[in-house]
């Protein structure tokens, strides 16, 4: 087997200065299973809708990493994804992709209700996966999954993509000091109007595409937007909610759609902290954030960049003299900006605002070095079963209008 | 410069902020469910197309290449690999009058910021494309790429693909209102119709009537303030002269290409303008010389 060269493999990675990639270990038996592959690295993506196409652009950034095969059951996906990979092989089933193609590992994108049994086939074929987020519609499916990849001697990412994000990881390592200090409460908003429908005529391929629409296998906006958020909570605090209550309502999309297209609600803590939601398909405003407010001070999180507004009576540290800041109206945020020590001795700290990657292309990085060179899995499945468990408990709190409560034994 | 007359139908109207400019989308057709929904995704190619393709964001692929100027190549999507070979290709049928590697000249010429011409060293083009290893490099460490002058063109394509995968069959999209792009016909019947002002203001110039087609406007200056914002690749200096430039393609990269490069070196055509197209087309113009029209169907 022909080693990788590292660097040749990735392509700009981003120190982090004093981040903690708080990566979860994995077990010494895994560890001595995994070997390095052979370059190039031959990958597959299984579901080419919006975000498997993201993926096969972002895949083609990478130097080592070969595409052997795509595969989606509707032929127009299909051949949008292949317009960003020519020559290579699609296929309608999975099976014959992972037969034929025999990748060395690939990248779950379907539909969520669909990931299950994706995923049981690539890991009974000793394929490394990445499973997009949330891993599941249902808590069954979702533990069948995560028993799965813990079964087995491969790599599982789950793709919750703030703990491969350089910035949100510079951002935890203040969080868990005590620049941060005791945590008040939390909030998360995703705002981005659209009607999260996909065009057809036709009534039988309506149900297939539009699945986030079908009250039968939807996790609604507290599932398909909101477990994203809800686990940089859980990755910050190290703790999961114990109750969430919510509710719902239809504010734009009347068009016989019964998958409510705003919704608000609150995570309960067992310190007594409520981290807040909301989401809506009716508005843009504010686009997609997440704020940690804490009694010496808040960070805010907006996936590319990260800010934290100190307290008056905070104290100062001495790297503060030559933060970059941005003014928010009455408030003044330090930008966290990765590599800030490097960047300001080269006086270049102005240029390291925001990511010179998607948080996209750093989840496929993270999860091609734990293939490739071992490297810890940044989201394992368990870590992805429990943000999808808490996603699954909020839209059924949203929907039913009860508070329900979530069982620390349910989230494994 | 191009304004659209005569969609007066029931329609989906929808829009985005990207590449600078708004892009507005007028849907016509008989399931405004469907026409929405189809409007959405072809508003997120243009959103795709602005991440991947904007020199103002770090995470894009032309900042990537940027920042490997005269270090080493950057491996890019079939789909970007395709955008810059036709790059590549009109700046040879061109002449270089279009390059996309003159950015670092056009932010020297302060194109970024308030206009500050002062003549500089002429572009060389150092786009290096591998089809093989599907790279792409600017051998030349002091140059960069800017794609304003296709990039609207090349969202429209995405767009107007998409739109067509869904059934959308009478649709008409611009960016900026200098590249529109009409599928089929308005409800009427009649052809998409585009206005674009003359160099003078307040005077209406040529009417454009499209079908399937893109059309493309390029004023080297600003009517109102003469500011030039147009740089000429040869040269190294802003256009200064007040012609505008109309190109007309079934592909709308193309068609702002070729505006691009016709507004620097300039084809005169029966109205006093710069045109180009491709396919059928006839002009008539007005008893005073001052409006015309052209029709364009799909070459």
């Amino acid at each position: 087997m022909n080693e990788i060269d590292r660097r040749g493999f990735v392509k700009g990675a981003v120190s982090v200065a004093g981040g903690l990639m708080g990566a979860t270990a994995i077990s010494p038996v895994l560890g001595e299973s995994l070997g390095r592959l052979r370059a190039p690295a031959k990958v597959a993506v299984i579901g080419c809708g919006r975000q498997g196409r993201s993926i096969v652009a972002e895949l083609a950034s990478f130097d080592d990493v070969s595409i052997v095969g795509l595969c989606d059951t509707e032929p127009r996906r299909l051949e949008a994804a292949k317009r960003r990979a020519q020559g290579v092989t699609g296929y309608a089933d999975h099976r014959d992709l992972l037969e034929t193609a025999k990748p060395d590992a690939v990248f779950v994108a379907t539909p969520t209700h669909l990931h299950r049994g994706v995923v049981e086939d690539a890991l009974a074929a000793g394929v490394h996966v990445y499973c997009e987020a949330p891993l599941a519609h249902s808590a069954e499916d979702a533990r069948a999954i995560a028993a799965a990849a813990r079964n087995t001697g491969v790599v599982f990412q789950a793709g919750y993509l703030a703990r491969s994000n350089p910035v949100y990881s510079l951002a935890r390592s203040f969080f868990r000091s005590d620049a941060v200090r005791d945590v008040v409460s939390m909030q998360a908003t995703r705002a981005r109007k659209t009607s999260w429908r996909t065009p057809t005529r036709d009534a039988q391929q309506d149900k297939m595409l539009n699945w986030r629409l079908d009250p039968d296998v939807t996790t609604g906006l507290a599932g398909e937007w909101g477990s994203h958020q809800f686990d940089v909570f859980h990755w910050y605090t190290g703790r999961y909610p114990v109750s969430v209550r919510g509710g719902g309502s239809i504010r734009l999309h009347e068009d016989g759609r019964s998958v409510h297209d705003t919704i608000s609600c609150s995570l309960v803590f067992d310190r007594g902290e409520i981290a807040t939601y909301n989401a809506t398909l009716a508005n843009s405003y504010e686009g997609m954030y997440e704020l940690l407010r804490g009694t010496n001070a808040s960070i805010k999180l907006g996936w590319t960049h990260g800010w934290m507004f100190k307290e008056a009576d905070a104290p100062t540290q001495g790297w503060e003299v030559y933060a970059n800041r941005q003014q928010f109206h009455n408030d003044e945020g330090i930008t966290l900006i990765a590599g800030a020590t490097q960047l300001a001795e080269q006086g270049k700290l102005q240029d390291g605002v925001g990511l010179p990657h998607t948080p996209l292309w750093y989840g496929v990085e993270s999860f091609l070095q734990s293939v490739t060179d071992g490297k810890d899995v940044v989201c394992s499945a368990d870590d992805g079963l429990r943000s999808t468990i808490v996603g699954i408990k909020t839209h059924e709190a949203i929907t039913t209008g009860d508070e329900v409560a979530i069982d620390p034994a349910e989230l494994g | 410069m191009i304004q659209a007359v005569g969609a007066d139908t029931e329609t989906v109207v929808l829009a985005c902020s990207a590449m600078g400019t708004r892009f507005e989308l007028v849907l016509c057709g008989d399931d405004e469910c469907l026409l929405r929904s189809a409007g959405e995704a072809a508003i997120e190619e243009v959103l795709s197309a602005h991440e991947r393709l904007t020199a103002f964001d770090r995470a894009s692929v032309v900042s990537a290449i940027n920042a490997a100027a005269g270090v080493r190549p950057v491996r890019v999507d079939s789909e970007l690999l395709g955008l810059f070979s036709r790059c590549e290709a009109i700046r040879g049928a061109t002449g270089g009058a279009f390059d996309i590697s003159v950015g670092r000249l056009m932010e020297t010429q302060g194109f970024r910021r308030s206009p500050s011409p002062t003549p500089g060293a002429a572009a060389r083009s150092s786009l290096v494309i591998d089809q093989e290893r599907s790279t792409v490099m600017l051998s030349d460490a002091t140059a960069s790429i800017d794609l304003g002058g296709v990039g609207k063109g090349f969202a429209l394509d995405l767009a107007a693909g998409v739109l067509r995968d869904a059934g959308v069959t009478s649709a008409l999209m611009h960016g900026g209102t200098s590249t529109a792009y009409a599928i089929g016909r308005r409800p009427d019947g009649e052809r998409w119709a585009i206005s674009v002002p003359a160099p003078e203001p307040h005077t209406a110039w040529l009417r454009v009537e499209i079908e399937d087609t893109a059309v493309s406007v390029s004023a080297a200056c600003d009517p109102e303030s003469r500011a030039g914002h147009i740089l000429d690749p040869a040269t190294g200096a802003p256009v200064s002269t007040t012609s505008a430039a109309v190109a007309a393609d079934g592909s709308a990269a193309d068609a702002d290409a070729w505006s691009t490069a016709m507004a620097v070196t300039g084809v005169h055509g029966s109205c006093g303008a710069s045109a180009l197209w491709r396919g059928q087309w006839e002009i008539n113009a007005g008893q005073d010389r001052r409006a015309c029209s052209m029709r364009v169907e799909a070459g």
